[in-house]
């Protein structure tokens, strides 16, 4: 299951990548900034990067707080069929993704700090946007299932705690997007600010 | 783009702080609940051991087939596939982490006892499900017998249950007798290979 969310979700990211720069580029000839110009490849994987990180450690929050609810609320004839396999993979995308999230945001800002990058960029844009309708989608997917199992009767405490465990997932990457989208927006016109943000 | 926000999570800096706790929590109740790799070896280690003495069953079920009765011992026991050799790698008369031979006695033409020291209890665990032919024993930490009887059907034919968690878990040998295990029903057709 989790590696068909990874298989669906990938090439997402890649297909809104490709489109913010094509629409970067297109923007690019308007702009006219050489600097600009010479960075841009830079800046895509840099997003790119830190939006295929990000999805993969929220894929990996979701699959153990899954896999915490299995172990939690064990219910009966879950003997032997349960394994711990998805909470181990689940783990192993945290732990590896989610450190290159941070850093890769760490560069992102740092660049920003320093004027290298561009915090109003079009492709910025798009990658923010693009993940914030990826959050969209999934919270209504979720309510939408929240509501379909309390209709059938099934909401056990199991059920609630992986749906509202993407709930919560969804909403602090949601949270994290507004505050970069209002930070920039402050950001921009002012001096460029001290050598602020960890992540 | 401007979005108003009054209360927590205020700064991107906020955001970053709840969801790096958040993670490493995550991390921490799922290293707790997944066991350590230690734990995990040890259930792969009793896992192969159920699955060898599931094998050794359909060996001994084998022998009994073409002999009419069960080996005095194990170094009797032939391979139930003809030509077949024992391998190091794979020998379901021998415990798959000391390599010695499982404390096996013949009680009957058809039954017989066989002793196995296991690691873990099955009760606790959390491992990939397996199901071998004729079940899995449960077993505690420590050492277990099972007294097994050769059914009716595995005397007659290959016995390999199509969905073997419909077969009775083995009775375990508490010090009294166990009571004879059901004969079960459900076989496939003969000559299906045992893995």
């Amino acid at each position: 299951m989790v590696f068909t969310i990874l298989a669906a979700v990938i090439p997402l990211v890649l297909i809104g990548g490709i489109i913010a720069g094509v629409v970067y580029a297109f923007n690019r000839r308007r702009t006219d900034s050489s600097a600009i110009r010479v960075t841009a490849p830079r800046d895509f994987f840099l997003y790119l990067l830190a939006t295929v990180a990000l999805y993969i450690s929220a894929i990996g929050a979701m699959t153990v707080i899954a896999g915490l609810a299995d172990f939690w609320f064990p219910e009966a004839l879950d003997r032997g069929e349960l394994t711990a396999g998805p909470l181990r993979f689940g783990l192993s995308m945290l732990i590896v993704a989610f450190p290159i999230f941070l850093y890769v945001n760490r560069v992102i800002h740092g660049k920003i700090a320093s004027g290298e990058v561009e915090p109003e960029s079009t492709m910025r844009a798009g990658f923010t946007y693009f993940t914030l309708f990826v959050i969209a989608v999934t919270a209504l997917v979720d309510l939408m299932v929240i509501v379909k199992v309390y209709l059938n009767g099934e909401l056990t405490p199991r059920f609630l705690m992986k749906a509202v465990g993407v709930l919560a997932i969804v909403g602090l990457v949601y949270r994290y997007y507004q505050n970069d989208l209002k930070a920039s927006s402050d950001e921009s016109p002012g001096p460029p600010p001290g050598p602020e943000v960890i992540v | 783009m401007k979005l108003k926000w009054k209360g927590p999570l205020e700064s991107r800096r906020a955001v970053g702080i709840v969801a790096t706790a958040a993670v490493v929590i995550l991390v921490v109740a799922g290293l707790f609940a997944a066991g350590s790799p230690a734990t995990a070896r040890k259930f792969r280690i009793d896992r192969d051991r159920t699955e060898r003495l599931n094998n050794l069953h359909a060996s001994l079920a084998a022998h009994a087939r073409e002999n009419g009765s069960l080996p005095e011992n194990l170094n009797d026991l032939q391979p139930n596939t003809p030509g077949g050799e024992f391998t190091e790698e794979f020998d379901p008369r021998r415990d798959p982490q000391t390599g010695e031979l499982f404390q096996y006695r013949r009680i009957s033409d058809r039954q017989y006892r066989v002793c196995a020291t296991f690691l873990t209890s099955s009760l606790d665990r959390r491992d990939e499900g397996y199901y071998g032919p004729g079940g899995s024993p449960s077993h505690r930490a420590g050492r277990n017998c099972y007294d097994r009887r050769l059914s009716t059907e595995e005397l007659r034919s290959d016995f390999f249950p199509k969905d073997p968690r419909l077969i009775p878990p083995i009775p375990e040998m508490m010090g009294s007798p166990s009571p004879a295990p059901r004969d079960t029903p459900a076989t496939t057709p003969a000559g299906t290979p045992s893995p």
